[in-house]
């Protein structure tokens, strides 16, 4: 269906679609033409009259419950949006956690006691002068560990655990928190890293 | 598109509580919900009307738009992004209703029911007269915006009721300028012929 072309400047003129030079010569038309006057008129008057009761905001029934039922669902899709989230090593991507990461492994190879190499770390670099290497050799862990501060930052609730190669239960390193026990932080910024050269085998 | 009135002096803007919804905190989202719900649900309800579907409707916007989140760019208002996505949530309902055969015209459904509890829009304190004619002029109108096709209804509510321009309507709906316009105006004269003797009577 198509706008009859008469009507189509009335149209426009209503809708304040108009040019203020066409604005200005609908409105000489209006002032000779009774009948588009009236239909002008009331066009104008309806428009009122829907605006007037219909309006544009509404008091919500039960609005409380609205609220909460909304809630609820949230609280439903939470773990699944967690769940569906990147995985952790999407954090891979960062530059300066990928170039320690690297580093790590370089260590974990290197320091593997089972390689029938006695290798002592002599040195460590970090490509990004804001994030610090140092290792130390734990008894009780049977390892040598990698401390690495000035990490990217990233999610606290982020487990790097559990990561495993080869035997199902071969952990490579994991991250810690050292303040663990406390209540999370928000993020790990600030946070010292400590990851767990851990190269126990069955 | 409609564009979200600024906040109250005092009250935590939009984009703040966008940020932190965005980062999982559901409270800021409440707040968003509360801040929106109003003018969300009335446009659901002009599209619908049916009181409790328009609410259920209302709440699957919200749903949507925390699900899309992490994907607002905040390029636009948050409400011309919430508008579009409850748009399409009660278009499509509308839709799918369509195909289920279920869309004729029901008396029942612009039969205001008000829930207990549930505050009417604000007005003045009316005369009980005038109150009484105010809510009759109200029936007829939802009566006639339920006779309305859906697509004349959309066009209706959206330039009426949310203020947007052609260009705004056609990107939303979305049709051509032309269509917004003939729907507009054959819209509006079914709307005349409908409520014409209760305007003019009253002006």
């Amino acid at each position: 269906m198509k706008t009859p072309p008469e009507d189509t400047e009335l149209l426009r003129w209503l809708d304040d679609e108009m040019t203020p030079l066409e604005r200005e010569r609908f409105a000489a038309r209006l002032t000779v033409e009774p009948a588009l006057r009236r239909e002008a008129e009331s066009l104008q008057a309806l428009r009122r009259t829907l605006r007037e009761h219909l309006p544009q905001e509404m008091a919500v029934p039960h609005a409380d419950f609205f609220n909460s039922q909304i809630q609820v669902r949230l609280a439903r899709e939470v773990p699944a949006r967690r769940g569906s989230g990147p995985s952790w090593l999407a954090y891979l991507r960062l530059p300066r956690l990928a170039a320690a990461a690297a580093l790590v492994l370089l260590a974990v190879l290197v320091l593997r006691p089972d390689s029938g190499v006695d290798s002592r770390v002599l040195a460590t670099y970090t490509p990004d002068p804001e994030v610090h290497a140092t290792t130390h050799f734990s008894e009780a862990a049977g390892a040598t560990v990698l401390l690495l501060d000035g990490l990217e930052e990233m999610p606290a609730e982020r487990p790097l655990v559990g990561f495993r190669q080869g035997a199902a239960d071969q952990q490579l390193f994991s991250v810690h928190q050292q303040n663990a026990g406390s209540a999370p932080p928000a993020t790990a910024k600030d946070e010292t890293a400590t990851l767990t050269a851990n190269a126990s085998r069955e | 598109m409609p564009v979200s009135s600024a906040p109250e002096p005092g009250e935590v803007p939009d984009h703040d509580l966008v940020r932190r919804s965005q980062a999982g905190d559901s409270r800021a989202f409440d707040l968003l919900v509360t801040r929106y719900r109003g003018r969300i649900y009335a446009m659901t309800y002009h599209m619908i009307q049916n009181e409790t579907e328009a609410w259920d409707l209302a709440q699957e916007a919200f749903i949507k738009a925390w699900r899309a989140l992490p994907r607002f760019k905040m390029d636009s208002a948050f409400y011309t992004w919430l508008y579009r996505i409850a748009h399409n949530v009660t278009y499509d309902w509308l839709r799918k209703k369509r195909i289920q055969g279920d869309g004729e015209f029901d008396d029942e459904r612009t039969e205001h029911r008000v829930a207990a509890g549930a505050e009417t829009a604000p007005r003045g304190a009316d005369a009980p007269d005038e109150a009484l004619r105010n809510a009759e002029l109200g029936g007829r109108i939802r009566a006639a915006m339920g006779q309305l096709s859906e697509d004349h209804r959309q066009v209706i509510v959206m330039r009426e009721i949310e203020g947007l321009s052609y260009e705004e309507i056609a990107a939303a709906v979305p049709c051509s300028l032309g269509t917004v316009m003939s729907r507009l105006f054959y819209a509006r004269k079914k709307l005349q012929e409908l409520l014409k003797d209760t305007y003019e009577n009253a002006a």
